[in-house]
């Protein structure tokens, strides 16, 4: 890894960071509050393929953080740090020029790739955790602390870090590949649809059950996490999820052609 | 380490195609330490190429380079760290400062600016501008960034790419005389351009590039030397017949003025003027662009 590239990776996207960390910490310390105002009132009017989306149910507390974890708001905020930083670390930096004058200097591509990975799984460690925090301080707040499973809750944040970072991942991959962002863009955002498409016809369709497997967020039960239930199986995919494609970009980048950019 | 007898870039039968395209057909090239080398080819011609061959942003399809002794595939990150390297569009982040953006640069290179004041200096690029946000500079102060990014870590060798692009004529005549002290210091300047009278007045050897393949590397004066010279004599009366003398050719008479061509000795024609009423005599040595049009005219033909 480059320390100064990896800082730089840092300095240049803080804003972006802190956008998406105010937002998941908003995100979190509302869940609480939603769970006690508005979700109980609701929950009797909801589908149940929403009401048990994810395996989680909104009967409970619990079930509202499986919610939570794996709402479209949080997936799209989370996204972003896939779409707007792992992207235009490299597909972008190739668009603009900037990668021109990064690799004249002694940085391996394979240290730029890591250095890039790493700086994002930092970001998405701390951006997800950021929600946990916010779920920990609403949860006080609301007086909900007790129906809180500290413990499991911090391996739900490792396990959905795992599949964000899955995302991430792809989405470097995409970046490698490309020269502009928006193949990249496309590519991500099509592999990202297709997997909450998956999981969520599965659950409205019975028919379509057999697909969820084939869905990353299957593989993130947050709710049989905080019931103290772990996958080792999902959490093989999901790592799998993050290896393969990394695995790929360390393959791929470092052997293409980068002719001068148009 | 390779020793300082080592040439500074060589290049051995080194090729790239892409697809059905041969962008650079077997450029064989060998740089001397301590001189600056033109490139010289119209746009297409296979210049970058040749130079993101050596920089490592290509794979060579055939054939193998090195700069200073090192491999360029083998010991990419070795050359990287001796090398600096202006790109022809040299791009920086638009929300950074000048100073960050060389500051950037130069740490994650593991490197230390320790010719950035007097770069910056010589080409007029003062303190107060390089605080300034990239997004407010001109093209021409981007450029200057661009030459600084790649001479503040004090390569050994230095590889531009149409370097002067953008620069103002003032700039350019000091950037002019900045190359001249580094070649006095002893660095390697690879040139690479479309201007011809820029290389011509900077370089001391140039190679000329067509369609992927080199048509020759000379010096400068020897390839201008060997070429013809064009020559107007003005005679008292009516002109006499010159043909017959060693390397006339293109011979035009205009009432008491002949023109012509003439190629290699200049001695045969004085011999022969001293015995004739000459009035007026002009020899116009050839310049580096009749050379480049002859002998892209040649590859025309």
């Amino acid at each position: 890894m480059n320390l100064n590239y990896f800082w730089h990776m840092w300095r240049r996207n803080w804003i972006k960071f802190a956008a998406v960390t105010g937002g998941c910490l908003l995100w979190g310390f509302l869940a609480p509050v939603i769970d006690k105002s508005v979700i109980s009132t609701l929950q009797k009017a909801l589908p149940p393929g929403l009401a048990n989306f994810g395996s989680g149910t909104l009967n409970t507390f619990p079930g509202v953080i499986t919610l939570v974890f794996e709402h479209p708001f949080l997936i799209a905020l989370v996204s972003a740090i896939a779409l707007a930083i792992t992207i235009p670390a490299l597909a972008g930096q190739r668009q603009r020029g900037t990668l021109e004058m990064l690799l004249a200097r002694p940085i391996k591509r394979s240290t730029l790739v890591v250095t890039i990975a790493l700086a994002v799984a930092s970001m998405l460690l701390l951006v997800l955790l950021a929600m946990v925090v916010g779920i920990l301080v609403g949860s006080y707040v609301e007086g909900l602390s007790d129906q809180v499973p500290v413990r499991e809750l911090l391996i739900v944040w490792l396990w959905s870090a795992l599949l964000y970072g899955a995302f991430a991942s792809f989405a470097l991959a995409a970046s490698a590949t490309s020269n502009r962002n928006g193949p990249a863009v496309s590519w991500t955002l099509g592999f990202l649809i297709a997997n909450y498409f998956f999981e969520i016809l599965g659950g409205f369709w019975d028919q379509a059950k057999a697909w969820q497997p084939y869905s990353l967020f299957h593989h993130f039960q947050a709710a049989d996490i905080l019931a103290g239930k772990l996958s080792g199986f999902d959490l093989l995919v999901l790592s799998l999820a993050i290896v393969i494609p990394l695995a790929y970009t360390l393959y791929v980048f470092p052997r293409r052609d980068l002719p001068a950019p148009d | 380490m390779a020793g300082v007898d080592v040439p500074a870039i060589v290049t051995e039968k080194l090729g790239k195609r892409y697809g059905s395209i041969q962008a650079l057909v077997d450029l064989d090239l060998s740089v001397n330490r301590g001189e600056i080398f033109g490139f010289l080819g119209p746009n297409g011609a296979g210049k970058s190429t040749t130079i993101r061959l050596l920089l490592g942003y290509l794979r060579p399809t055939t054939g193998r380079a090195s700069i200073l002794g090192l491999d360029i595939q083998r010991e990419h990150m070795a050359i990287l760290r001796r090398v600096g390297y202006l790109p022809s569009y040299a791009v920086f982040e638009e929300v950074v400062t000048g100073i960050q953006a060389l500051d950037d640069l130069v740490a994650v290179a593991g490197a230390k600016p320790s010719r950035r004041r007097e770069i910056c200096d010589r080409i007029r690029l003062d303190q107060g501008t390089l605080r300034r946000k990239v997004r407010d500079y001109s093209k021409g102060t981007r450029r200057k960034l661009g030459v600084v990014q790649a001479l503040q870590h004090d390569p050994e060798v230095i590889i531009m790419d149409e370097p002067t692009e953008g620069l103002d004529p003032l700039v350019q005549h000091s950037f002019y005389g900045l190359l001249e002290d580094l070649r006095q210091e002893g660095k390697t300047i690879f040139f690479s351009s479309h201007i011809i009278s820029e290389v011509e007045r900077v370089c001391d050897r140039v190679a000329i590039i067509r369609q992927g393949s080199l048509v020759t590397v000379e010096h400068i004066s020897t390839l201008v030397a060997k070429r013809q010279r064009h020559v107007e004599v003005r005679f008292d009366g009516t002109p006499p017949d010159l043909s017959s003398i060693s390397g006339v050719t293109n011979i035009f008479v205009d009432r008491d003025t002949v023109t012509f061509r003439l190629a290699g000795d200049v001695r045969p024609l004085l011999q022969h003027l001293v015995t004739l009423p000459v009035r007026d005599l002009t020899i116009e040595q050839a310049r580096l662009e009749d050379v480049f049009l002859e002998l892209y005219g040649e590859g025309q033909a």
